[in-house]
């Protein structure tokens, strides 16, 4: 996500849920001292506020509504701390488009709460309200009562008793629509008259290129990469024990567990097909022999697990006397020190 | 027909007629049952990539083949049948006279079911044509044409014989659903037929893709969709005996979701080899279906204005009320996961399978539940037998929607997270697939619990139904009386009332035409121009042996669980190798890209493993890969390859215009077991003795096959 990178960039991000964190604090203080020091007569005031035609019931229902969603987007996010930034991110912000509509709505009634407060000295000011409660109801295409609503039935409508109403499409739902089209229209513009947006093949090249920079850092931190050139012979016991595991894990299926070979060759005899050294078996085990079935291995393990498994193939391994070995396959293999193999591999 | 005029009054001329209720009763007879075969198989299913034992070893119970019966079953059989049974119900009595025809009915009525009994022995036989949601093969897909057709005369005449005068807009719904279905099966299931039971889709590669998804989207828009609104529209206002919320809404909703539904199918193929304007048309239609779907959601949920203490005590308005409920909320999720960083994410993991089910389970489920309850009372003339066990179903039916969408929801964004994460080395930090499958497995079993839950509530319904049906008298036919149609002409009709509401053929034809629309302007360029699909020349046929390796693969139902389209992400190339062309897949018919990943993509898989691993594999999945969840397939280590059809299958490939030389599908057997003694050979060399004509053998040909061609074209000989 390109908005990440970019906070990634900025200097000492750790300080801004600091500041944050510090304003809300300041907030809750204030409000406290504010309710410690109120008078009592006014306290008394507002608790007997006659507020008994639902409204602060709507004004709690949607707090707790929000409550209530924050707390299964809270569980909601916890797969994504699993692994995916990406995947948090984009819920991080399902959530906060989500909070910020949701504060929208208590917003609004509480200004209609307040309003109505107003309205108790002021009867008169209601109609001006930018957001009157009667606007609210034709907002969401209920401005027609129950006990209206023989004025809206469309009398000539009679299908096996069911009748109809004359209700307008709700503005919100008329609003979507025409924000949808719209949408859509500039979506295109976008992709296929301006040509702005990536499409997916300059969005791989991108990634790539991204990721390219990225793992050349990483590298450039590590030290120099380990190759079939530079390979030289793990010989930490911890080091050949880690090997082994791999072994077990990846090569088995094909080499058996002790070397024997099943759908591959032998690894125990002194017959190479693509030699013998280190740096052979690393080369092999790094690209593959595709023609014969062998696997390219150096997207799924490190460079480092390629030297302990071949270091555990050569040191620990060659030599050995399996189970149910293959016949020998390729050509005999001698190390520099010419040191012929143990006779009794040669079978 | 038994109409006779009778004389009440001087002045008022009275028909008198019969709604016949015993076809509705079948209806919901073959509804309640088909409804629990084929979740039956869905749990079947579930527990298939728990315990992969339960595919029992057999090729007529493994999972490609069990996945395809659990969707046909509930969507054409469950679905299907309970549309029906409420259309029969609701038409007669909006219209107020008789179906058109009883013959057409009773046609209707054992056409479909046959129809249903034979996808049910097909579809275990591995009879296929291997597209999703229209496996059936061709002489059922003649069937169901006639079938549907038939119904839509019945439909459309009844209108015409009304005793109405305007059209209520159930019926709408009604007739859109059946011209849109009819024009969408006829248009996908075009194949060429080998033998009874074996053919090609006459479409390939990427265009059989947009056909086939603009079929599969809309077979959900016109299947599951439309005729749902349409019994919502009658049957929810009756139980809550409430009038329509808006007359305009209905009008508003009903010809912007047909309009825009059928371009969206597209949103199914984000980032795939589709061209890049047709994604971008499929996403934008999708995102502006938002609010025509809504539009349905409203007018069904404000129609409960004033009756929300009836829901409260009301089982019947409780299941409506989820169904809705249900509706809206998956047709906000279906717009947002057409938006391409959201596919990106979604496609190919549980979060679709999740997503499918709010639908089918909620929607579809419960609204069928809520008629039937609302239904069976009225059929049978006395109260249902319980209303705590119609209470307990529906809880336990709400439980089970909760148990088996959230894991799912939480597997998709598991998996999905697992296949895209990187080490800071830029290694794929789950490169071998299976992690990321066997880390899904206790997902699969709480979702097979959820099924189960809801497959007991099923359970507890049929009970109740048959108490029901036993404690009363089934009113075979209903007596009424109704003037009979006069024309009357209102001078300053609004428009929509004058034309479309009196003349139900130009509603028909209405509904046909604006449909056709985003199907044609989206079709006919893929088709027509060129550089849609660009060609690549190092991409050639099939050979004989491969060809018959890959029906082998479209029989097993390798689709249900692979995918065959690399997208061009970072991940799967890094995983799969690179991405997938278009020009790749000319000569696939039927393409098989898939459109689930429970294994991985097997588009880049030639080459990648000897061919004793495929063999081995075959015969033990986990020998190979440990923990695997794959089904065994060892009868296909046995069973002999059926050469005498390579002729034929050639020819007809020919026809198809696959550049085969003149007269080859008379070498083509010869061709085929020159390659397939290779592949003997080199399991031979591995130590493995098997036979040339083994159908293992022609599949290791095909999968040894898969996305290579393009790498000749990268390094020339």
């Amino acid at each position: 996500m390109k908005f990440r990178n970019y906070l990634d960039t900025i200097a000492d991000i750790g300080l801004y849920p600091l500041v944050s964190l510090l304003l809300f604090v300041a907030f809750f203080v204030g409000l406290l001292w504010y309710v410690l020091s109120m008078n009592k007569k006014d306290v008394k005031h507002m608790s007997n506020l006659p507020l008994d035609d639902g409204t602060s019931k709507k004004v709690l229902l949607t707090t707790f509504l929000v409550l209530g969603s924050l707390g299964a987007f809270a569980q909601e996010a916890k797969p994504a701390a699993a692994g995916n930034d990406e995947l948090l991110l984009y819920i991080v912000i399902i959530v906060i488009v989500f909070v910020a509509l949701l504060l929208g709505a208590i917003l609004v009634q509480v200004a209609m709460l307040v309003n109505k407060l107003n309205n108790r000295v002021a009867p008169e000011k209601q109609e001006s309200a930018l957001f009157s409660e009667s606007w609210w109801k034709k907002f969401r295409g209920i401005n027609v009562s129950l006990s209206e609503e023989d004025k809206i039935l469309i009398k000539e409508h009679d299908y096996d008793g069911i009748q109809e109403l004359d209700n307008r499409m709700p503005p919100w739902l008329a609003f979507l629509f025409q924000g949808t089209i719209l949408f859509s229209i500039i979506y295109l513009l976008i992709y296929h008259v301006f040509s702005i947006g990536d499409l997916p093949q300059a969005e791989l090249e991108k990634d790539l290129q991204a990721a390219a920079v990225q793992k050349a850092a990483f590298l450039e931190r590590e030290g120099a990469r380990i190759d079939e050139n530079s390979v030289v012979l793990a010989t930490e016991p911890a080091d050949l024990e880690k090997g082994k595991a791999l072994f077990v894990a990846n090569c088995a299926a094909c080499h058996a567990e002790d070397g024997g070979g099943t759908v591959g060759p032998n690894l125990t005899d002194s017959y190479w097909l693509h030699g013998g050294s280190l740096g052979d078996i690393f080369k092999v085990i790094k690209y593959g022999v595709p023609e014969k079935g062998m696997i390219a291995w150096e997207k799924q393990l490190k460079p480092q697990e390629i030297q302990f498994v071949s270091s555990y193939i050569a040191s620990s391994l060659r030599g050995t006397t399996p189970a149910n070995p293959k016949e020998a396959q390729g050509d005999l293999w001698e190390d520099e020190g010419g040191a012929a193999a143990p006779a009794g591999d040669n079978q | 027909m038994e109409i006779s005029a009778k004389t009440n009054t001087p002045h008022l001329t009275l028909d008198e007629f019969e709604y016949d209720n015993k076809l509705v009763r079948n209806f919901a007879l073959a509804t309640v049952i088909w409804g629990g075969v084929g979740m039956l198989i869905g749990v079947l299913a579930a527990f298939q990539l728990v315990f992969p034992e339960l595919n029992l070893n057999l090729p007529y119970t493994t999972f490609g083949r069990v996945r395809p019966l659990h969707t046909n079953a509930v969507i054409f059989a469950f679905v299907g049948n309970g549309f029906f049974t409420g259309m029969y119900y609701a038409t007669p009595r909006v219209l107020k006279t008789p179906m058109y025809s009883k013959l057409l009915g009773q046609i209707h009525f054992w056409g479909w079911q046959a129809i249903i009994v034979m996808a049910a022995i097909t579809l275990p036989l591995g009879f296929t044509s291997g597209k999703e949601y229209a496996e059936l093969e061709w002489p059922i897909d003649i069937a169901i044409a006639v079938v549907w057709v038939l119904a839509l005369v019945n439909l459309v005449m009844t209108t015409i014989h009304r005793r109405t005068e305007h059209i209520y807009a159930a019926i709408w719904f009604f007739i859109a659903s059946f011209v849109t279905v009819a024009l969408l099966h006829v248009v996908n299931s075009i194949e060429i037929p080998v033998s009874l039971t074996k053919s090609y889709s006459v479409y390939a590669g990427v265009q059989d893709a947009l056909v086939q998804w603009w079929y599969g989207h809309n077979a959900v828009a016109f299947f599951l969709t439309t005729p749902y609104l349409g019994l919502m529209y009658y049957f929810l206002p009756k139980a809550a005996n409430r009038p329509i919320y808006s007359y305009r809404l209905s009008i508003v909703h009903f010809w912007s979701l047909i309009f825009l539904y059928i371009w969206a199918g597209p949103h199914h193929l984000l980032y795939t080899a589709l061209p890049d304007w047709a994604q971008s048309l499929g996403t934008v239609f999708s995102v502006m279906l938002i609010a025509p779907s809504w539009g349905g959601m409203i007018n069904g949920l404000m129609t409960l204005r004033g009756a929300w203490d009836k829901v409260r005590d009301d089982v019947v308005l409780k299941f409506m009320v989820v169904a809705v409920t249900a509706y809206g909320m998956a047709t906000f999720e279906g717009p947002m996961l057409s938006l391409k960083n959201v596919s990106a994410i979604a496609h190919y993991t549980d979060w679709i399978v999740a997503h499918v089910h709010v639908g089918a389970l909620g929607w579809n489920g419960f609204l069928t539940f809520g008629i039937l309850y609302w239904l069976f009372p009225r059929l049978y003339n006395r109260p249902l037998y319980s209303q705590k066990l119609a209470n307990f179903h529906f809880w336990i039916g709400t439980i089970g929607i909760l148990f088996y969408a959230i894991p799912m929801y939480w597997a998709g964004w598991v998996q999905s997270a697992m296949w895209r994460e990187f080490t800071a080395d830029g290694f794929l930090k789950y490169p071998n697939f299976l992690e990321t499958v066997t880390q899904l497995i206790p997902y699969y079993a709480l979702r097979g619990v959820g099924g189960t839950l809801y497959l007991i509530g099923w359970a507890v319904m049929i009970y109740n139904l048959i108490k029901t049906a036993k404690a009363g008298e089934l009113k075979e036919t209903e007596k009424v009386q109704a003037p009979s149609l006069r024309e009357q002409h209102h001078q300053d009709e609004y428009w929509h009332r004058k034309w479309f509401e009196r003349k139900p053929v130009l509603l028909t034809i209405g509904s046909l035409v604006v449909v056709a629309i985003g199907g044609i302007v989206e079709m006919i360029p893929t088709f027509m121009i060129n550089s849609n699909v660009p060609t690549i020349e190092s991409v050639k046929p099939y050979t004989p042996l491969e060809l018959q390796g890959r029906d082998i693969y479209v029989r097993e139902g390798c689709y249900t669980c692979h995918s065959q389209m690399i997208r061009p992400f970072r991940d799967e190339i890094e995983r799969y190798g690179e991405y997938s062309k278009a020009g790749e897949f000319v000569y696939d018919y039927p393409f098989q890209w898939g459109s689930k990943r429970t294994g991985p993509d097997l588009h880049r898989l030639g080459g990648k493993y000897p061919d004793s691993w495929h063999y081995n594999h075959m015969e033990d999945p986990t020998s190979m890969s440990p923990g695997s969840i794959m089904p065994a397939y060892p009868w296909l280590l046995d069973d002999e390859l059926d050469t005498a059809s390579t002729s034929k299958k050639i020819r007809a490939m020919q026809i198809l215009g696959v550049p085969y030389e003149k007269g080859f599908e008379h070498e083509a057997n010869k061709d085929l077991m020159a390659q397939a003694e290779g592949v003997v050979g080199r399991l031979g060399d591995a130590g493995i003795k098997t036979g040339p004509t083994k159908e293992i053998v022609a599949l290791i040909a095909y999968l040894q096959r898969l996305g290579i061609d393009i790498k000749a074209e990268n390094n020339p000989h």
